[in-house]
């Protein structure tokens, strides 16, 4: 009972890490790039959401879709002013600029909202759920609910709508995309804008259980990374299976070996990276020479 | 000659500032010892990133290692501190190594995030050992002795780490020079062309990551016993990025750049904490919630727009800025001598 419990409560902190992978894979699937601004896009949406709120009186929801539109507009700005001069550039350029778009959003940021955390509401409250002898939160499971719905979205957007099958022809091959008739730019932005999207979700869904601040995605960030390998960076199931796998087999390292829960994440994507660096569900990558 | 003159001025001026600064610039002087170990991490970083191509988000983590080693070593163990520096910096160059053969399979982005995993983990694994480093509570490193001079404070430091940087900047350029160096850049432009010419990537990889882990090494034992305290979680993220900030900024692949890169990110800092304390002291925008929070970080968005800015603008870094100049005058010159020929004459 005890062990099903763990695993639930790892379940609970594994949706949250699927829902931050996401938008990482999301990008790094049509535009070639590991986005490491993505948390602090996130972070962004959902201070957003917060000053609707607090400061503009907007109840919950609407507070959720205005800050989604924002993250949407603020993903394909970013795009548009650094990612795209950069298309041609060697990979290690277009690291550095999401390292210095981190650097900058966290800064402006701090600016803006201060430095000191605050607390967040969750979308929905009320008595958890009680099956045999198990608990359920239902911020837990909305955060699940979310979870599998996006991926499951996404997943049909990519496998059967026609922006789906351009994303797919931009990532493949982006000169032949282009010779075919394909708006490449257009469809990068939009990727960019639906990462944004993905972004402040998981930022406005996290919020809650890391309290509000410019830092809160910094370790939550790594631990995407840590899914995204996991589960195959090049597919979107992958993400959110690496993401609730980590988070359960995170719990139950902490139950049994309590010393070795921090360090278990980071040792974990080494050894995926080392026995099976497609991890999961993802397809290999090879260079062509 | 003239050339050889200017060095010898050059390095002159800088044995002798710790002597002529006067005692309120005593800042300036911790900054540029802090400033110039990082630049020996970043020496080998540049090596690694810059020369063999491979990157790493978490070379802190060696730096960090080789700390506690020479903190270990000195400390517990009674080894003189002039023989435990080098030890360190093998101990760590060991470590490297060992990385080095996950990363014979990972490129790009993968490393990049393996390295970032590699950067946080070995903190918390430092953090278990509570009789070796003493948790997140830290250590306190003693003062290093050398020949009966105590190292104490800053100004004397400074020789010490001027000394070893001199030093590793020979053996940096050396192996640059050298075929081991060739064979570096080589796997870094093209793998499949380098393993065809005869390199093998599983000994130049290796190499690479040991190289990089040495110098990290030898400036964490440094670093340890400078600041004469030192715990796990001082060797982050953060430190990370400054050090691949400073190699990108400076000019990926030179050792100058790494030195350049790491004196201006150093005194970057000091420079907007000045114009920040004065904008503040004016009073002009004490009522603003906004301003009051940009004087307490203007460094971070600064230096996040100045990589970007380097990256669109100047890819090959700061260094570059020189050749930039050098062209563009000579090219001045020359229009300024073809005018100076009357026209109609061949």
């Amino acid at each position: 009972m005890i062990l099903a419990q763990q695993i639930i409560s790892g379940l609970a902190t594994g949706s949250l890490y699927a829902l931050a992978a996401l938008g990482l894979v999301l990008i790094f699937k049509t535009s070639d790039v590991v986005n490491f601004a993505q948390g602090e896009m996130a972070m962004f949406g959902t201070f957003i959401a917060f000053t609707l709120m607090m400061k503009g009186g907007v109840p919950y929801w609407g507070a959720f879709v205005l800050a989604l539109v924002f993250a949407a507009v603020f993903g394909m700005l970013i795009e548009r002013i650094v990612i795209r001069p950069l298309s041609t550039a060697p990979l290690i350029s277009v690291l550095i600029a999401t390292l210095g778009l981190l650097n900058i959003i966290n800064g402006v940021a701090g600016w803006i909202w201060g430095y000191d955390p605050k607390p967040f509401p969750t979308g929905i409250s009320g008595a958890p759920i009680r099956v045999g002898g198990l608990v359920f939160t239902l911020p837990t499971l909305l955060n699940l609910a979310v979870a599998l719905v996006l991926m499951l979205a996404f997943f049909a957007l990519f496998k059967y709508s026609l922006m789906g099958i351009a994303m797919r022809a931009v990532a493949e091959n982006r000169l032949a995309a282009r010779l075919v008739g394909v708006h490449t730019n257009r469809v990068l932005a939009i990727t960019w804008g639906l990462g944004g999207i993905l972004a402040a979700t998981a930022g406005i869904l996290i919020a809650p259980v890391t309290t509000l601040s410019i830092n809160m995605m910094a370790e939550m960030q790594v631990k995407a990374f840590t899914a995204g390998v996991l589960g195959g960076f090049t597919s979107l199931p992958g993400a959110v299976v690496g993401g609730l796998l980590l988070g359960v087999l995170e719990n139950l390292v902490g139950q049994f070996i309590p010393q070795l829960k921090t360090p278990f994440a980071f040792a974990l994507i080494v050894l995926v990276l080392i026995f099976r660096p497609a991890g999961l569900l993802g397809t290999v990558q090879r260079k062509k020479v | 000659m003239t050339r050889k003159l200017l060095y010898v001025i050059g390095f002159a001026a800088v044995l002798a500032l710790p002597q002529v600064l006067p005692e309120e610039l005593n800042w300036l002087i911790m900054l540029l010892d802090r400033a110039l170990m990082i630049a020996i991490v970043a020496i080998g970083l540049n090596i690694l990133t810059g020369n063999a191509g491979q990157i790493s988000l978490g070379h802190a983590a060696f730096m960090g290692f080789g700390a506690f080693v020479c903190y270990g070593l000195t400390d517990i163990i009674g080894v003189p501190f002039w023989f435990s520096v080098p030890i360190a910096g093998f101990v760590a160059a060991i470590l490297g190594w060992g990385l080095g053969f996950p990363a014979l399979r990972l490129s790009g982005h993968y490393l990049a995030i393996a390295t970032l995993g590699f950067g946080y983990a070995i903190p918390q694994i430092l953090n278990l050992f509570e009789g070796w480093t003493g948790g997140w509570t830290g250590v306190k490193p003693s003062v290093p002795t050398l020949f009966g001079i105590s190292f104490s404070s800053d100004r004397a430091y400074f020789y010490l780490i001027l000394v070893t940087l001199v030093v590793l900047v020979w053996i940096a350029r050396n192996i640059q020079r050298s075929a081991v160096g060739r064979a570096f850049i080589a796997l870094r432009d093209s793998e499949v062309a380098a393993q065809a010419m005869g390199i093998s990537l599983a000994k130049y990889k290796t190499m690479a990551f040991a190289i990089s882990a040495f110098y990290a090494g030898v400036a964490g034992g440094l670093w340890a016993h400078w600041l004469n305290y030192i715990s796990p979680g001082n060797f982050g993220f953060g430190i990370s990025i400054e050090l691949f900030t400073i190699i990108v900024l400076g000019g990926l692949g030179t050792v100058s750049g790494a030195i350049v890169g790491a004196l201006f990110l150093g005194l970057l800092p000091k420079l907007t904490e000045i114009i920040s304390l004065s904008l503040q002291r004016s009073g002009a925008f004490a009522d603003s919630f906004f301003m009051q929070n940009v004087f307490k970080n203007s460094n971070q968005v600064l230096t996040g727009v100045i990589l970007i800015l380097v990256v669109l603008y100047l890819p090959m870094g700061l260094v570059d800025l020189w050749r930039k100049a050098r062209v563009w005058w000579e090219t001045r010159r020359q229009a300024a001598g073809r005018q100076a020929v009357p026209r109609g004459v061949k």
